[in-house]
């Protein structure tokens, strides 16, 4: 069964689903916009496909432009309300006849400004921009629009415009259902730069501001950025330590040898070390992706642990540069503020298991580290990250129940929606756990894996119990994963019952024990 | 050349409409009588496209006529080429 797209334009878009055959599409006038985000519609998407006449007066943006734009976007609020459908919106690429050059340089601050505005609409759940500006400077104005189809028949796409459309809807639409890859694993040796560093030399590969090593420096660049949008970045090779340290410590290059949150360098078989990186990530091999320029490498990992891999070109480097244009699987559509800090946080959570090593006793160790933790009740403002962790979190969820974003905010009416951060001396880990409490029952209990055995646990059941100053009981649906929360909810309760349904209710007693060594922060 | 131009367009829009008329073309075949007006709204962008890629320059066809029932250049394939090559030779 075909998945169904409309459209919402003030332009024709008919033209365009000749290159969507893969979905079932429809289209909405313009004339209807508030008619039709008012109402519920049925379709898995709603394409809104704005050229800039929509936003301008006789194709020039104005301060009413803005208004216009603000009007939309309570219209697509209520729209989210009322629909499960995901929402694309293109922004604008403006007009780019040459008038005048001050009017021109003006009306391009306009559009700059009113699509800033438009990427805000990334905040909203399942909404995303289709970026047309990219599409119009990649492909050039006089090639993506025809302007007098515009005026005659309101079509003013050219078929290259029809085309880079359809792509980057499709693409969208992909990424609305992406699991997005976690670590790339890089070869160093013709991959960061040109040469082999063991035959050439430190001072003598290729990464500078001269041709061919400026490519080498702009890949790097690339894969920076990725790191900042939440890959963590490990390195696997075959290569003398030394040497390596010696690139990173001598030549001036975008990533750093701090950027690469593992490295394993030695004379491994490169399959035996990429397994080793996933445990040590406690990530699958699933999430990985491999990138090398050795064909014998690529064949060895890959027939060995049939993981993603990508040929690094050694000939034309050039070609390296359009890599992670075409690899969906490291897409997203929304980078969260925690995917921008998760270098940091693996770095810091590793130094915290060498402190650990230290002490004779866990508990010695927890006691040394100044935990400190703070509880929020039905704050709306961490709404994404509490939708995250509801959504992804499975060892430490005692029903695993999932809700949207809009469904959380509805229940922040009618529930307690507990959230905790946690903070020790490493560092600040974010928002940890959340609890869902409806009449002093605790209907789903969650925590982040990354403070599993911390006895975090005890002390949110704790507070819970003192902020209700009540006895709380507690749901349990058990799943393949989740029975750490069995034990614990077990070891704490005084009495449990099974309902027929499967439902396991434990009783708590009024007062829970409380743990000293981590700190209620006001 | 322009001939080719036309029936590559046509052959492009008709692997959606799977018209029998439409696959087979001679001077004669009524054309804007077996298109929808989206389907002459693809074949006015298809044909705009290869005139683009043959002679490296956009050319453009559509006017105000193309829709008009009557006076539309898109009746018959021998109307449209005559049509095009005018616009060509602008």
């Amino acid at each position: 069964m075909k998945k169904k797209v409309a459209f919402l334009s003030n332009t024709v878009t008919k033209p365009i689903n000749r290159f969507l055959p893969q979905y079932q599409c429809s289209s909405f006038g313009i004339n209807t916009i508030a008619q039709t985000l008012n109402t519920s519609i049925d379709t898995d998407y709603l394409i809104i496909l704005l050229d800039i006449n929509y936003f301008a007066s006789d194709g020039f943006l104005s301060d009413k432009s803005f208004n216009k734009l603000a009007d939309l976007v309570s219209l697509l609020k209520i729209f989210r309300d009322n629909n499960s459908a995901k929402v694309i919106l293109s922004n604008t690429a403006g007009n780019f006849l040459d008038i005048n050059s001050s009017i021109n340089i003006q009306q391009h601050r306009k559009v700059f400004d009113l699509n800033q505005q438009i990427d805000k609409i990334n905040n909203i759940e399942d909404m995303t921009v289709l970026n047309i500006y990219q599409l119009v400077n990649y492909y050039g104005f006089k090639d993506f629009y025809n302007i007098k189809n515009g005026f005659l028949f309101q079509a003013p796409w050219t078929k290259v415009a029809l085309i880079a459309i359809a792509d980057a809807i499709i693409e969208n639409i992909n990424l609305f259902n992406n699991i997005r890859k976690k670590v790339l694993i890089l070869d160093a040796d013709n991959t960061l730069w040109g040469g082999i560093v063991g035959e050439d030399g430190v001072d003598n590969i290729t990464v500078d501001e001269n041709y061919p090593g400026i490519i080498y420096r702009f890949f790097q660049q690339q894969i920076k950025h990725l790191k900042d949008s939440g890959l963590l970045l490990t390195m696997v090779s075959k290569n003398d330590l030394s040497n390596i340290k010696e690139v990173f410590s001598k030549r001036n290059m975008p990533l750093k040898w701090d950027d690469f949150v593992i490295k394993k360098i030695n004379w491994n078989s490169k399959s035996q070390n990429i397994k080793d990186i996933s445990n040590e990530l406690n990530v699958g091999l699933e999430s990985v992706v491999f990138l090398d320029d050795s064909d014998f490498e690529l064949e060895e990992v890959n027939s060995a642990l049939g993981i993603d891999i990508i040929k690094i070109s050694t000939n034309n480097p050039v070609e390296n540069l359009t890599i992670f244009e075409d690899l969906l699987s490291i897409k997203t559509l929304n980078i969260s503020n925690e995917d921008k800090h998760k270098s940091e946080q693996y770095l810091v959570q590793n130094e915290r298991k060498n402190k650990q090593k230290e002490f004779t006793s866990i508990h010695d160790y927890l006691c040394s580290i100044n935990m400190k933790i703070t509880m929020f009740l039905n704050n709306t403002s961490q709404i994404k990250r509490i939708t995250q962790l509801i959504n992804k979190t499975n060892q430490f969820n005692s029903t695993t129940k999932r809700y949207s974003e809009s469904e959380i905010l509805k229940m922040m009416e009618f529930y307690q929606i507990f959230s905790f951060s946690l903070i020790d001396k490493f560092g600040d880990l974010g928002l940890i756990s959340v609890v869902i409490v409806k009449d002093n029952n605790i209907e789903n209990f969650l925590l982040s894996c990354r403070v599993l055995g911390r006895m975090v646990e005890r002390k949110i059941l704790y507070l819970l119990t003192k902020s209700n100053n009540a006895a709380l009981t507690a749901d349990y649906i058990k799943t393949t994963k989740n029975h750490q929360i069995e034990s614990f909810y077990g070891q704490l309760s005084i009495e449990d019952k099974v309902d027929d349904k499967g439902l396991k209710k434990y009783y708590f007693p009024e007062k829970i024990d409380n743990v000293d060594f981590i700190k209620e922060k006001k | 050349m322009i001939r080719k131009v036309i029936l590559d367009s046509v052959a492009e829009v008709n692997k959606e409409l799977k018209s029998e008329v439409l696959s087979n073309l001679n001077n004669d075949t009524l054309i804007f009588e077996n298109l929808d007006s989206v389907a002459v709204l693809d074949l006015v962008i298809e044909i705009e496209n290869k005139l683009q890629q043959e002679y490296g320059k956009f050319i453009q066809i559509a006017d105000e006529t193309v829709m008009d029932e009557i006076q539309t250049p898109f009746k018959t394939l021998l109307s449209l080429t005559k049509f095009i090559e005018s616009k060509v030779k602008e």
